[in-house]
């Protein structure tokens, strides 16, 4: 009877929850829970959105408070930012009421909030231009960056994650251990230089830098995946070896489950906790593509940002830094989601 | 025995893994021609650069068939972006060797000729050097199809005047009383005051290049205009541009000075110096110029340019100076004459110029050129002598302390030098200075600054040394000189001495002065007075570096570092 149920479990549900709730006596809180996975993750989808309002209204004020505080004297960086090399202290006052910089602290916050809850992040002291246009057009590009690499790290973090696990402890497994450790310790520029010399230099295969063909992606994707995957691999490594040693896979076996869908139970329960991880590193790519981008003239919004903070263009660094905590928080609660999808025992906390 | 358990399902996985990662492999080789090799030989990118690099490059030039065949158009590595943004009535933005080329001046300042005929084919200037009449050379239009004439030069200045307040800093504005249509090709600039760097500063490249008043919003040009249109011998190409990656101007087909032979420009941006020399060798930009400060490429990489015969590497005449602001303020040892010069005793020069910048930037003694106009003076040589230096600062008053630092009243002579933090090169010189300090027992703090903070240092006078740089060779002698005024960015090194208003009396005078010797000989007191009470101590001048390929002549520097004459370049 409980064997049976188990199985049951397995067949509608589509995956093994895990081992813990494959050990209890008891089958019928599994294949409750299962029964109401739909209502289950609405609710949790919800809890987390709601969450999302606070933690937004703390990283903004933070984000606007941190930014202020660095300018001592923002009129008169917003003059020189406009080419005004000598100014006067009437051109100053000036500045400040046209910028409103006059009024309160709080009362600008609450302003710039409600703008930017319209996505309107103001005006770039130096170009004029909407802030929210320069980010999103330069976003597109950094954008396809962060894809290309998001699936170059997920394929070499898997191939490196199943070779080590096949070959565990053997001298390959060793091999690559190491050679990723030290791969992972090289800093992204000096790879990247390294990378241009020898792929455009020497064997003339690639472009140097810039964008404009699928060749302009190579480079900056592998070097830029660089420092996540040779961390990835290891998790899953380490989860797999952790998985495939579990009674369930002996007991599926025994069971006569087919080995490919076994398989994918294995892949499944081992990428649990590489996904949390890697829905974090998305945002963490687009504000760590600074180097990359600068390395390889890539037009993207590490390069507005790093722009914006040379001439002091504050509403874009506010722009720029709100956007980017806004990602991590998106990402932070997709990554949540998707673990409870995985795991239904998370959405019953 | 674990292993072997699993085998089945393992190698299912490691199959489905191995095709997914040579998906990748073919992906990531896509764009070339090269196959999935690339894995077995990166381990061999170590070693012999110097050796490669060049092989690279003889590679390069044989292979990079697409833009060198033409042999009509040039690409130009820049580590800025001009943001689309070339309105040349106003000062920002990094467009100026573009604004250079499409927009024209009524008059050109070139080097060793001084000011020659552009737009305006001559020139008159009254008894009293308040009136200059222009007359405009005729048939000449805009590449809008708008005619030059003196209605259109009379439209840009009331444009430019219109924006006073940003280019507060133009001396000449600041006299410029009206300008006047005499006739269809003559117009007259009318000042309060005579200033004889009129002619100077309407070469400037901007704010007083000519572009189509068609083009204007309302009359005014602050805030942008309809489109660029001037009369030069390139045309911007608004198609071409592309934010934070090129910027392209192409022929002006009937620009009045005959056509370029290089057809089209692109200026392509590169933020890393690095990459811009390696994608120079891989043949994907064609010139590069820039000098030491602006981090345009390692020296030791021009150095080794320089030796390969495919390439050609030219350098100008200094174009501007390194030089120390000395702190005014009396409360500074640097209020002290004897401090300040046992400062530029101290400073060994040559060293620096030699060790710092591989010999790019050449040793200065004189805060001015003596290439430029009015800079040919004697003055004295500071000749590196910590002994000079130190019996100075004995003279001054100073004992020395037993660590090795001089003292005076107890207090060890201590100062700090403010420079601006995001240079690389000004921390480099800011430390060699310091060293040289130490041998002449004064101990120097370091005072790294953003660009906000360190403007606001500067104008305070919170220092005893500050670094900085002359304007450039196109502003030299007379803006640099008008910063020193009271009030100005330069002001608090000069303000609080009692000799202020004797020595910019002078100056006055010599901007004034209608006849050409007696204004040589104002030039001459007030900068040998400056050079005397060592107000501003030089250090070193930098030089343009220009770096192409063998094949390109026609080559010559403009008087401004961003006046490249690419339209007397050819192949």
């Amino acid at each position: 009877m409980v064997l049976r149920s188990r199985i049951t479990t397995i067949d509608k549900s589509g995956f093994i929850n895990n081992k813990k709730g494959c050990e209890y006596n008891d089958s019928q809180p599994v294949y409750y829970e299962i029964l109401m996975q739909g209502d289950d993750m609405k609710a949790y989808i919800a809890k987390r959105l709601l969450f999302l309002i606070p933690m937004l209204l703390i990283v903004s004020f933070l984000a606007f408070s941190l930014v202020n505080l660095t300018s001592k004297d923002p009129a008169a960086d917003i003059l020189r930012s406009q080419g005004y090399p000598e100014f006067t202290q009437e051109m100053i006052e000036q500045v400040k009421v046209e910028y409103g910089l006059d009024k309160p602290f709080l009362v600008r916050y609450f302003t710039w909030l409600g703008d930017a809850i319209r996505f309107d992040l103001g005006k770039s002291y130096v170009k004029g231009q909407s802030v929210s246009a320069m980010i999103f057009t330069a976003l597109g590009y950094t954008m396809q960056l962060v894809g290309t690499t998001l699936i170059t790290v997920m394929l070499f973090a898997l191939f490196f994650g199943i070779l080590c696990t096949i070959f565990e402890g053997k001298a390959l497994d060793i091999t690559v251990r190491i050679v990723l450790y030290i791969v992972a310790a090289m800093p992204a520029f000096w790879i990247a230089t390294h990378a241009i010399w020898f792929f455009s230099n020497t064997l003339h295969w690639l472009p140097t830098s810039g964008v404009g063909s699928p060749a302009h992606f190579v480079m900056p994707t592998l070097v830029l995946s660089i420092g996540y995957f040779t961390f990835y691999f290891r998790m899953i490594r380490n989860s797999m070896l952790e998985n495939v040693n579990e009674n369930y896979v002996l007991f599926l076996r025994s069971s006569g489950v087919k080995e490919r869908s076994i398989m994918k139970h294995v892949l499944r329960n081992s990428l649990q906790t590489a996904v949390a991880a890697f829905c974090m590193a998305i945002p963490g790519m687009m504000a760590g593509s600074v180097i990359i981008e600068n390395v390889f003239a890539w037009p993207g919004i590490g390069r507005v940002c790093v722009s914006a903070i040379f001439s002091r263009d504050m509403p874009v660094i506010l722009g720029y830094i709100l956007f980017i905590a806004v990602m991590y928080c998106f990402f932070n609660i997709f990554s949540d989601i998707l673990n409870a999808a995985l795991n239904p025992r998370l959405r019953r906390n | 025995m674990k292993f072997k358990e699993r085998k089945g399902l393992l190698s299912k996985i490691t199959s489905i893994a191995i095709i997914g990662a040579a998906g990748v492999s073919l992906a990531a080789c896509g764009g070339s021609s090269g196959g999935s090799e690339s894995t077995t030989t990166t381990t061999a990118s170590s070693g012999g650069s110097t050796e490669s690099t060049t092989t690279a490059a003889a590679t390069t030039t044989a292979s990079s068939s697409g833009s060198s065949t033409a042999k009509d158009s040039l690409i130009i590595g820049t580590p800025n972006d001009t943001e689309g943004n070339i309105n040349a009535h106003l000062t920002k933005g990094y467009g100026m060797e573009i604004q250079n080329l499409v927009f024209e001046p009524l008059v050109v300042n070139e080097p060793g000729k001084g000011i020659q005929p552009c737009l305006a084919e001559s020139w008159d200037v009254s008894d009293d050097g308040k009136e200059y009449t222009f007359h405009l050379r005729k048939d000449i239009t805009f590449t809008d199809g708008e005619p030059l004439n003196a209605e259109a030069v009379k439209a840009n200045f009331d444009a430019i005047l219109d924006n006073k307040d940003a280019l507060a800093w133009i001396a000449s504005l600041t006299n410029y009383e009206d300008c006047v249509v005499v006739d269809d090709s003559t117009v007259k600039i009318v000042l309060n005051a005579p200033y004889y760097p009129l002619l100077e500063e309407l070469a400037m490249i901007r704010p007083f290049r000519m572009m189509s008043p068609k083009s204007f919003i309302d009359g005014k040009t602050k805030d942008g205009v309809l489109y660029y249109a001037g009369t030069g011998p390139y045309v911007w190409d608004e198609d071409g541009f592309k934010e934070a990656q090129q910027s392209v101007i192409k022929a002006n087909e009937d620009y009045w000075g005959g056509a370029p032979s290089i057809k089209t420009v692109t200026f392509k941006v590169m933020p890393s110096g690095q990459t811009t020399l390696q994608a120079f060798y891989n043949g994907e930009i064609d010139f590069l110029y820039g000098s030491y400060e602006t981090n345009l490429i390692d020296t030791d990489a021009i150095k080794e340019i320089e030796k390969d015969p495919k390439y050609q590497v030219q350098y100008s005449d200094p174009i501007s100076t390194n030089f120390l602001l000395t702190s005014s303020k009396p409360d500074k040892a640097t209020s002290d004459k004897n401090v300040r010069l046992a400062v530029s005793y101290a400073i060994n020069r040559d060293e620096m110029a030699e060790s710092l910048c591989s010999g790019l930037d050449i040793p200065s003694y004189a805060l001015f050129s003596d290439k430029l106009e009015y800079c040919d003076v004697d003055l004295e040589k500071h000749e590196y002598s910590v002994d000079k230096a130190k019996s100075l600062l004995e003279e001054a008053g100073y004992t020395m302390g037993s660590n090795g630092i001089y003292e005076k009243d107890g207090q060890p002579l201590k100062m700090k030098i403010a420079f601006k933090g995001s240079s690389a090169t000004n921390k480099t010189a800011c430390e060699y200075i310091q060293s040289n300090m130490k041998q002449a027992g004064i101990e120097l703090e370091l005072v790294p600054c953003d660009s906000s903070d360190y403007s606001k240092v500067r104008g305070s006078g919170d220092y005893e040394l500050c670094l900085d740089n002359t304007w450039g060779s196109e502003y030299d002698p007379h803006c640099t000189i008008a910063a020193f005024k009271k009030g100005n960015s330069y002001g608090a090194a000069v303000d609080s001495h009692p000799f202020y208003d004797e020595l910019f009396n002078k100056f006055q005078s010599a901007v004034n002065e209608t006849d050409m010797s007696k204004r040589k000989e104002y030039w001459k007191d007030f900068l040998t007075q400056m050079h005397d009470e060592c107000v501003a101590i030089p250090l070193k001048s930098p030089s343009l570096c220009l770096i192409t390929t063998a094949d390109l002549q026609g080559l010559h520097f403009g008087i401004s570092q961003y006046g490249l004459e690419i339209q007397d370049y050819h192949y």
